[in-house]
């Protein structure tokens, strides 16, 4: 009787539970909501300038000349940001904390007030005649420490210290690894067209401390740089006959590559830096070859009766992509690296040139002339999804950045029935093809080449 | 064989290196106290809810039968979360990038707790987009609220879960 008694208890209270489950089911049933579109304007950050000591200031000025270091720091990222197009740096004035002040703790609420997402603050000092840099990165909203970091070096490497502070937070919101800490060279040119004078010339991603590399006695074209290191390849003329050259940026030694009976051109190095891939011209074929930097053996890569040029390795050096005329007009194709396995990728109208591999691997940037109008673009490695970044009366030679998200490329400009009027500069635009930008050079320009992250 | 040239041209050397000395004082963007102390809210909450439904009337139970928003709820509520999303546009549409964020809310829309439901994903090695992701999603929800929720039916809503996918828009 009483195990009965127990028994019923328990289904009772069984019976009781179950209820209670179902209706607190019913009660917490939960809505998903589906975030599909967002706002595609940049983030809004505030950069404050970087705070510095009065002893430390005074130091500055006697060594760099620079009255206030740590705006001008903060200037670098500031300018590296907005060129980015994915962030809007806030104006200065709106800023309602002091910088020393915000570096040690922000008052979120005054920066929430005008809008930022995001805050770097910093502190500039100099210790033993070196330079101490020190930023964070503030999430505002979340009122939250992101990202704190400290660097020292040389004082006249203070604008590289903006780049490298930059290339953190880049990372740091997006997730990709940045491009400011780089370098580009380029062809400087200067002179009536007719009589160009054309020098290599080296200078920051955002267009500062420019170097010109070649005094002008010779035609330079097409430089590339060595993704591992400091070497450069480039085009100019040996005996009157155009020949790929090596030049150590930092010795200043150059060298002709190879021993060709014929011309030489359109040179670039293989992702490990080990090799220089190039076409080779004689009895008006050319064909693609490579040459071991190491023991200077020369291959033959392609062996066609059409004119192959334009070699470019995939990231991981297993592919090649070049243009031809085999099929009868120019296109891209893509081959193992021996030369094996050539496959057709673009079948669009129009002629097709200068393939790039991109450093991420997803994509080759080329230029494309339709319609007498030139276009530089990109598609994917099979050649399909083909996009048009940017179209111009003539432009070529499109270089990636080293994370594969922004490509420079040059631009002419024609000539009037004067034949003035006549310039060449570099432009970059990333891969939406809406932040199109002119890069900054002194004297015209083309030909560009990005270099790697410096700070790798 | 080679014939190799020699000039002295303009040499070109990047000066010392700048060394990265520290990162100080670094902080998780997600301090696991807090978490910790929101686990611990979200408890109270729970408690309180049950003390509520014990005592559900006939009128109320036929509003938490009525499950989702209506249509023009939903609208509103995705409008203004459009609006604080900023997508951080450097990432990659291939990738799988969908953050599922649970939300416990007041009446008034504002946010008790918010709760990464992949919170795992967030500090793996090679899920940096992710990770850029989840955060914009957190600061699109701190910038929105108090959430444009409906006015009645708080039992309905209270528990929200979004679901913020960009792949529509990066692949544009």
């Amino acid at each position: 009787m009483q195990e009965k008694c127990w028994k019923d208890e328990n289904l009772k209270f069984l019976k009781t539970l179950i209820i209670l489950l179902l209706i607190q089911f019913k009660a917490y049933a939960l809505i998903e909501v589906d975030i599909t579109r967002g706002n595609l304007s940049p983030l809004p950050v505030a950069v404050s300038p970087l705070a510095s000591d009065k002893k430390s200031l005074v130091e500055v000025e006697k060594i760099l000349k620079i009255k206030d270091i740590g705006s001008e720091i903060s200037l670098v990222v500031e300018n590296n940001l907005k060129q980015t197009g994915l962030f809007n740096p806030l104006t200065k004035d709106a800023f309602l904390q002091k910088p020393d002040i915000a570096h040690f703790k922000p008052r979120f609420e005054d920066w929430k007030l005008i809008k930022a997402q995001a805050l770097i603050t910093g502190k500039v000092e100099i210790i033993n005649e070196n330079l101490r840099v020190e930023f964070r990165l503030w999430d505002v909203l979340a009122a939250k420490e992101m990202l704190a970091i400290a660097f020292t070096t040389v004082p006249t490497n203070w604008r590289r210290v903006g780049h490298i502070i930059t290339d953190k937070v880049y990372e740091r919101l997006t997730g990709e690894k940045g491009y400011f800490d780089t370098r580009i060279i380029y062809v400087a040119e200067e002179g009536p067209k007719t009589k160009r004078i054309k020098k290599l010339a080296i200078m920051d991603q955002d267009g500062f401390n420019v170097k010109y590399l070649t005094l002008g006695n010779e035609l330079v074209l097409t430089p590339r740089f060595n993704p591992t290191n400091q070497m450069i390849t480039y085009l100019s003329y040996f005996r009157n006959l155009p020949r790929v050259y090596l030049l150590d940026i930092e010795t200043g030694i150059q060298e002709v590559v190879g021993d060709f009976p014929g011309m030489t051109f359109a040179p670039r190095f293989s992702p490990d830096g080990k090799k220089i891939i190039m076409s080779f011209a004689s009895d008006g074929n050319s064909d693609i070859y490579t040459m071991d930097l190491e023991n200077r053996i020369v291959e033959r890569i392609t062996n066609h009766p059409s004119i192959d040029t334009s070699p470019s390795y995939s990231p991981n050096g297993r592919y090649i992509c070049f243009n031809s005329d085999r099929s009868g007009y120019q296109q891209i194709y893509v081959m193992k690296s021996d030369g094996s396995n050539v496959k057709r990728i673009s079948f669009g109208r129009g002629l097709y040139g200068t393939p790039v591999w991109s450093p991420r691997g997803d994509l080759i940037a080329f230029t494309k002339l339709h319609k007498g109008k030139f276009y530089i673009g990109v598609m994917r490695i099979d050649g399909s999804g083909e996009r048009l970044l940017t179209e111009n009366f003539y432009q070529e030679a499109p270089s990636w950045s080293p994370n594969g998200r922004v490509l420079v490329f040059y631009r002419e400009t024609k000539t009037d029935e004067k034949g003035e009027g006549f310039s060449a500069k570099l432009w970059s635009i990333d891969l939406t093809g809406y932040n199109e930008r002119q890069v900054r050079t002194k004297t015209d320009a083309s030909d560009p080449s990005w270099s790697s992250l410096l700070s790798n | 064989m080679k014939k190799i040239e020699e000039k002295k041209q303009n040499p070109e050397k990047i000066e010392t290196e700048v060394k990265q000395v520290s990162e100080f004082e670094k902080k998780e963007l997600f301090d696991p106290n807090n978490i910790a102390a929101l686990i611990d809210k979200s408890k109270e909450e729970v408690a309180k809810t049950i003390q509520t439904t014990d005592k559900v009337t006939q009128s109320q139970d036929k509003n938490v039968e009525r499950t989702g928003l209506s249509l023009s709820e939903e609208d509103a509520l995705k409008a203004q979360i459009f609006g604080c999303w900023s997508i951080p546009l450097g990432l990659p549409y291939k990738e799988n990038l969908l953050v599922r964020i649970k939300l416990k809310l007041k009446p008034d829309g504002s946010v008790i707790k918010s709760e990464i439901l992949d919170h795992a994903r967030m500090n793996k090695p090679g899920q940096s987009f992710y990770k850029v992701l989840a955060e914009s999603a957190l600061r699109a929800i701190r910038l929105c609220q108090p959430l444009r929720v409906p006015t009645t039916g708080y039992e309905r809503w209270k528990d929200l879960q979004l679901n913020f996918d960009a792949r529509e828009m990066l692949e544009g």
